[in-house]
């Protein structure tokens, strides 16, 4: 958003403080309700289901007008608590908007007048259960469903995916194992065989290792690197001690 | 803002996705002994295979409700070649989804996201040709790399019905049941990964009415088998060859 589409949008947003706006984003999508805040970076717009902070960046330009949020609002505030009829059309109005918290509102209105209501019933996601209204959740127990992370499932359901994530840690363990395994036999090779190249003793003069230590002078090098590889070995300074 | 909370269920948008487009693809009817002549009874039954494929584009307007009450009012696009777009709107908030023929992006609001975002593949709902495929896979299926099998008969809801596999150009599968004696399709199976579990998205197709000689379902139900809650979708106005501006199904830069 470039600088002078901030300042358009912070006057149409200071020109409208209580009015209902459309907050168009980019790629067509949108946020309607009442701007109830704004800072320098946002947004606070009241959906009528809570408030959605947007950031102004996101925001291509804003329309104003009266939103169904307000028209709802105005229309409620208008009707009788026991105006049956009135709150179910108004219900209707509302979820027809998509405004379903609103409907659902005009609707509990409703079933607090007739109880037994099928509409408002269903309109408040109530299932008609042994000749009872119960929400879903106690039907969906009733029927032997068990939430699992959010979700509804059977047992069984819910016992197979922890199944599978068991044996899909263990084949994780597994394979760590074994690459560590790997790793370790990888690195007992490459030390063996730096070991082996470092050792300038080992191959075709290994047959002068017995004139160099035939074990009689106990512990100590048995190899000297010094020592020239063509040479013939020398005479053992343990002998010249003992001369 | 637990309305908000609830209303970002992403297993809720993923289901809706496919369920709109799985409706559009739906195809028709009877209990032949090819597949050959199931698919030609099929597309018969859907208006015809010139009808079909003369479409060029097609939005679809209605609303779905969740099995708790809340409703929300979804446009669905689609335009050769395979251009998609899903716009759905809860609580005055409208969250959009689309894929440009190549790739698939979103804006989510309702999910705290206000920037268009580029979907991984496997997020994609409509990222399947299918899905993007205005006239359905079943028509042309073997010039477009599908293969179609039969796979067995079935009964849905009391009707018999012909088992189609449809192994999509790319891999992914689709079960497509045509009632021997519509020929529409009535239901489709789809399976997914959800949260690396694999489950089996059913969608029902019934109210099937003509919209200039070509037959669309209205009324069509989601759920994930085995599962209670379901979604339903009701079709209010299906417009076709519209004029959509190509530009709205690439993702904003």
């Amino acid at each position: 958003m470039c600088r002078c589409q901030v300042i358009a949008l912070a006057l149409a947003l200071a020109a409208t403080p209580a009015l209902g706006d459309v907050l168009h984003l980019k790629g067509g999508g949108r946020v309607t309700g009442e701007i109830v805040g704004e800072t320098e970076a946002a947004v606070t717009v009241d959906i009528g289901a809570g408030k959605m902070t947007v950031p102004k960046s996101s925001v291509v330009r804003v329309e104003t007008s009266t939103s169904p949020l307000q028209k709802y609002r105005a229309q409620a505030a208008s009707l009788a608590p026991g105006d049956v009829e009135g709150w179910r059309k108004l219900g209707r109005w509302a979820a027809a908007q998509g405004l379903s918290l609103q409907a659902r509102e005009a609707f509990t209105r409703v079933k607090a007048a007739v109880p037994n209501d099928p509409e408002a019933n269903q309109a408040l996601g109530l299932v008609l259960l042994n000749g009872h209204w119960v929400t879903e959740k106690e039907s969906f127990v009733a029927h032997g469903f068990v939430q699992f992370e959010g979700e509804w499932m059977m047992p069984a359901e819910r016992q197979a995916i922890l199944g599978e994530r068991q044996a899909g840690e263990e084949a994780d363990r597994q394979a760590l194992d074994a690459q560590i395994q790997a790793e370790q036999a990888e690195r007992a090779e490459q030390k063996s065989r730096e070991a082996a190249e470092r050792d300038i003793w080992n191959g075709p003069l290994d047959q002068n290792r017995a004139d160099w230590d035939n074990g009689i002078y106990g512990y100590g090098p048995t190899y000297w690197p010094a020592q020239p590889l063509t040479q013939p070995a020398s005479p053992r300074p343990a002998a010249r001690r003992r001369q | 803002m637990s309305g908000l909370a609830a209303a970002g269920r992403p297993l809720w948008a993923l289901a809706l996705l496919g369920a709109l487009v799985t409706a559009c693809s739906s195809p028709a009817p009877s209990s032949p002994p090819s597949v050959d002549e199931i698919v030609a009874a099929n597309l018969a039954a859907r208006g015809g295979k010139e009808r079909l494929q003369a479409l060029r584009s097609i939005r679809q307007t209605g609303t779905v409700t969740e099995s708790d009450g809340r409703v929300a009012h979804v446009v669905r696009e689609i335009q050769r070649p395979g251009l998609f777009r899903l716009e759905f709107t809860y609580q005055g908030t409208t969250s959009v989804f689309a894929n440009d023929g190549k790739d698939g992006w979103q804006i989510a609001p309702l999910q705290g996201q206000f920037e268009p975002q580029a979907m991984p593949p496997e997020a994609d709902a409509a990222g399947g040709a299918d899905q993007r495929d205005v006239e359905g896979p079943l028509v042309d299926w073997r010039k477009k790399g599908h293969v179609v099998e039969l796979a067995g008969r079935e009964s849905v809801a009391g009707a018999k019905t012909d088992k189609l596999k449809v192994v999509l150009r790319g891999g992914a599968v689709r079960y497509d049941y045509v009632d021997a004696a519509s020929h529409m399709v009535v239901r489709s199976d789809v399976p997914r990964l959800v949260r690396g579990h694999r489950v089996e998205l059913q969608s029902t197709f019934s109210d099937f009415r003509k919209v200039s000689g070509i037959v669309f379902p209205y009324h069509i139900e989601i759920h994930i088998k085995d599962r209670p809650e379901i979604l339903k979708v009701a079709v209010e106005r299906i417009e076709l060859n519209p004029e959509l501006d190509q530009a709205s199904f690439r993702m904003p830069r």
